[in-house]
């Protein structure tokens, strides 16, 4: 549907935006390639939607420039503002703004409208993209009187069916239950694959970032902390921050030992003197200090201790808390002076109090920053 | 169970759970709202005053009022005065409204709260200033355009079909504009920024989208509007008599008190009024219920102010002549007029005076005027805030069969415009031997009924906010119906009841439309005092006195209550607006 041979290519460059004085976007710049889902990534508050917003023109940059297609719609340096009817995006906002005076057909078709379609291709284009939302001969029913998720659909085929360069989209899922936010990711990645349009997707939730995303940008406290894939950020967060917001929340001190001899593990020395082997590509030096982080899923258990030569990394636990979360149990671990998290699968659950084993993968140990 | 314990049980019910004192209220609230429309019924049928069993009943009366030539002549300019004012109103209100909430216009919180200036000046007041504004002979509008443009004849005449129209027009634009402005808060910003980003203008947006989302609420305040235009007895009586333009109210006034009186002719009228009032109040109610998009949820978005460039100054001007002709003119004629010697363009100190304040004070009738309306609309609105107050908790709390219908009694007053209402309790008390005609009773219990739907409304917001179980718990822990209400349900309401209290206060101390016809000389009020000073006496300046003590009264009460109950004065001001919705 998108119109062929166009580059749908969003450049934010360097943008600033203050509320009241304080900086709410902070020198944040990105490049989103024709045809990407672009996310967001971040806490509220961090700006996120603000930059979304801005790249609309539904707020006014104090400085930098925004190119769409390689066209400036907004420059603080040469004075551009274009206005957002004149940007050629469409978005779906979080509470879907589903106009509550006009049919299903009437929202749908109220872009091809302004662009003055003749009234029969409009039909034609709205039933088009109905039967692609799945809401097949809905045209005639007011929208306010459909589903949460019937809702969003529409939001979504509103801003399809005008065939967007950019289609920007504000946490549209964050008002669905989790069934249906979950049916709706795949859905969403689908349609974008099937249509190829070029998405900017703003949210603070992981897993709705690792399902949908080309690329992400991390954010905090209006400034950019990580850029990369989804996978990227997932294994090898930038700092705590990331870290912390994409799940993990295992994190040891500890002094570079050196690597162990001929081998390509590094060794390091815990404060409290447990040596940990640790698979990374960063240069380390001996005595260099740093933060390491482990994600809890990839804690092994085991009753009695592993006697398998291959197996790095073995620690005697205490289970300090099980809590039963259904596909899987979750562990608070007492390791020497600290308490660590670990996700199990297994079936057998371990009783709190008892005495275990865990090891950990060099390879998942990640070194996040030197300190 | 046998039926001996089952009777003593019933008994045991009765008297805990407090029927047996809220099944009289069922009679009090059924008499005083149904009694004066029985009588109005049956005298419309007689032909005669009061006829309670007296008179012979035929339809004929009906057949000779639809034929009267001046029942067709008031009909007629009711109608188009209630209905042209009425789309004057909306245009300006939602203009207003939408200038304010949404675009860049300079001074925008100021100009709001002025733009609701007229709302606290009550109508009869509000036409008294227009009438010393722009009168054929001594006007202020007239002196000024005169002096500028060297005019040898005064141009403007307010006693007229068009000077009716233009004082509701002003009047009520103050309405529309609190209706639309709320609904403009209330309303989802992204609902106009996503039609920005699929491509309409800022212009485009706003007629397709933010205009269309209004029309629900803004025909429902439309037709509340015209009822008000249509029964309002101040501004008829003040311009409308005057000019010779004959006016529904006015006529129905005339005919019961003056001589020779027509009683068949008003009380035919008035049922038909009624009658008028109740079918455009159920279509109200069904638009409001039925399509209303933006529910108030108290939620409040932040404002997204569009500047709309050079069209700034336009919209500008437009608020600065509504403010001036509507809120500053009126208001500051009023000031002037009680200390000016003689009401002209000389604004030199010689021209000052407080002769008129003293001379207004010493009369007896004054002091009694203001005694009255103090001890009715304080004493008077407690009673009535207690009685609103019991009919809430029938409804919203017991299990009294037909509460429902108690409910729905309560609101009948609103179909009722004030004048109609005060002819029916004026020969409802007159034919009975109670002796309440003639005392301030007949004014307490007149403006109860007319308020009881606001008061009933207010009171019973307030407790739908109160969770049920927090009167549950004491309950359980052994309370009666009554310590409950006394010491959980009451205590959690009290700014919601002062609130509507302060409501009631207002209404009780500015009331006209039935105060001209139930006064008497022993409970005379303030703005009875007003009317003759200014219609039956022409004592301008007088009246001016009158009409700013009127005004200071009612900002003071507002703004106490606003201080208890927090929140502004506009906010405690406008409540009533939302309860009339």
């Amino acid at each position: 549907m998108a119109s062929p041979g166009k580059i749908k290519k969003v450049e934010v460059r360097n943008i600033v935006k203050s509320f009241d004085g304080v900086r709410v976007v902070d020198d944040v710049s990105f490049t989103v390639d024709d045809g990407e889902f672009f996310t967001l990534l971040g806490p509220s508050g961090c700006g996120k939607t603000t930059i979304l917003r801005c790249i609309a023109g539904l707020e006014k940059i104090n400085q930098g420039e925004i190119l769409v297609n390689s066209k400036k719609v907004v420059s603080t340096y040469e004075g551009i503002f274009v206005p957002p009817e004149r940007r050629g995006m469409s978005m779906v906002f979080q509470s879907y703004a589903i106009w509550p005076h006009l049919t299903v057909g009437g929202n749908i078709g109220y872009g091809l409208e302004i662009k003055k379609f003749p009234p029969k291709k409009i039909k034609e284009k709205v039933r088009e993209i109905l039967d692609l939302v799945g809401l097949q001969g809905m045209e005639d029913r007011y929208a306010t009187k459909l589903s949460g998720g019937q809702q969003q659909r529409v939001a979504l085929a509103r801003s399809l069916v005008v065939e967007p360069d950019v289609l920007l989209l504000d946490e549209p899922l964050s008002n669905l239950d989790a069934k249906l936010r979950q049916q709706m990711r795949f859905e969403l990645k689908e349609l974008q694959k099937k249509i190829g349009f070029t998405a900017i997707y703003v949210t603070h939730d992981q897993i709705e970032t690792m399902v949908l995303s080309d690329r992400v940008v991390v954010m905090d406290r209006g400034k950019i902390v990580q850029e990369g894939q989804p996978h990227d950020i997932y294994r090898h967060p930038a700092n705590e921050f990331v870290a912390r917001f994409i799940g993990s929340f295992n994190f040891i001190t500890g002094v570079i030992e050196g690597k162990e001899e001929g081998g390509e593990l590094y060794q390091i020395y815990t404060d409290s003197g447990l040596k940990i082997y640790c698979e990374t590509s960063h240069e380390l030096r001996k005595g260099e200090k740093v933060l390491v982080t482990v994600r809890p899923e990839t804690l092994k258990l085991y009753e009695r201790k592993p006697e398998h030569e291959k197996i790095k990394n073995i620690f005697e636990a205490i289970i300090k808390k099980t809590i039963f979360l259904g596909n899987t149990v979750q562990y608070l671990l007492e390791v020497e002076q600290y308490v660590l998290t670990a996700e199990d699968v297994s079936r057998t659950i371990f009783k709190e109090g008892k005495k275990v084993f865990l090891s950990i993968d060099p390879g998942e140990v990640e070194v996040i920053t030197k300190l | 169970m046998n039926s001996i314990a089952r009777f003593k049980i019933v008994v045991r019910d009765f008297f805990t759970s407090g029927s047996l004192f809220m099944i009289p209220m069922f009679g009090v609230v059924l008499f005083m709202v149904l009694g004066p429309m029985i009588l109005l019924v049956l005298s419309s049928l007689s032909g005669e005053e009061a006829a309670i069993l007296t008179g012979k009943y035929s339809l004929s009366n009906y057949i000779q009022l639809l034929k009267d030539p001046r029942f067709l002549e008031s009909f007629a300019n009711t109608i188009i005065v209630a209905s042209v004012s009425t789309v004057f109103a909306v245009l300006l209100g939602v203009s207003l409204a939408w200038i304010i909430a949404r675009t860049n216009v300079p001074f925008r919180k100021l100009l709001g709260v002025l733009i609701i200036g007229p709302f606290f000046l009550p109508s009869f007041i509000a036409a008294i200033s227009w009438v010393i504004l722009a009168n054929p002979t001594t006007g202020l509008y007239n002196l000024i355009l005169m002096k500028v443009f060297a005019l040898s004849k005064p141009v403007i005449n307010i006693y007229s079909l068009p000077g009716l129209i233009i004082v509701f027009s002003f009047q009520h634009a103050a309405v529309i504009y609190i209706f639309a402005s709320g609904v403009l808060k209330n309303m989802d910003p992204a609902l106009e920024e996503s039609s920005r980003v699929l491509g309409a203008g800022f212009f485009k947006t706003t007629k397709k989208i933010t205009l269309s989302l209004l029309v629900p609420a803004m025909f429902g305040a439309g037709i509340l509007c015209f009822e008000e235009a249509a029964g309002d007895f101040g501004i008829a009586a003040t311009i409308g008599i005057p000019g010779k333009v004959k006016m529904a109210v006015t006529d129905i006034y005339t005919y019961t008190n003056y001589f020779p009186p027509d009683y068949g002719y008003a009380a035919g009228y008035s049922l038909f009024l009624i009658v008028m009032a109740s079918i455009l109040l159920l279509v109200q109610r069904r638009i409001v219920r039925r399509k209303s998009y933006v529910t108030v949820t108290g939620k409040g978005y932040r404002p997204s102010i569009i500047d709309i460039g050079k069209w700034r100054y336009l919209a500008f001007s437009l608020c600065v002549i509504y403010v001036l002709f509507a809120t500053i003119f009126p208001y500051s004629v009023l000031a002037a007029g009680s200390i000016m010697n003689k009401i002209e363009l000389d604004f030199s100190l010689s021209n000052l005076t407080l002769k008129h304040w003293v001379e207004v004070i010493s009369f007896d009738i004054v002091q009694s005027a203001i005694k009255n309306s103090l001890v009715i609309a304080a004493g008077g609105g407690f009673l009535c805030l207690l009685l609103c107050i019991v009919i809430s908790y029938i409804v919203q709390r017991s299990l009294i069969k037909g509460r429902a219908l108690l409910d729905y009694v309560s609101m009948l007053p609103i179909a009722v415009p004030g004048v109609v209402l005060g002819v029916g309790i004026l020969w409802l008390y007159m034919s009975l031997p109670v002796g309440i005609y003639g005392t301030m009773w007949i004014l307490i219990i007149a403006f109860s009924t007319k308020r009881m739907p606001w008061g009933v409304q207010a009171v019973s917001a307030n407790f739908r906010q109160v969770h049920r179980e927090l009167e549950e718990s004491s309950t359980v822990l052994g309370g009666s119906w009554l310590k409950t209400l006394r010491k959980v349900t009451l205590p959690i309401m009290k700014p919601g009841l002062a609130a509507a209290y302060a409501l009631l206060f207002v209404e009780f101390m500015k009331n006209l439309n039935l105060s001209i016809l139930l006064y008497s000389d022993n409970s005379v009020v303030i703005p009875v005092i007003i009317y003759n000073f200014f219609n039956e006496r022409g004592e301008t300046q007088l009246t001016c006195c009158l009409a700013f003590l009127e005004v200071v009264i009612l900002f003071v009460v507002l703004y106490v209550t606003s201080k208890i109950v927090g929140g502004g004065i506009a906010e405690i001001g406008t409540t009533k607006q939302q309860v009339s919705s």
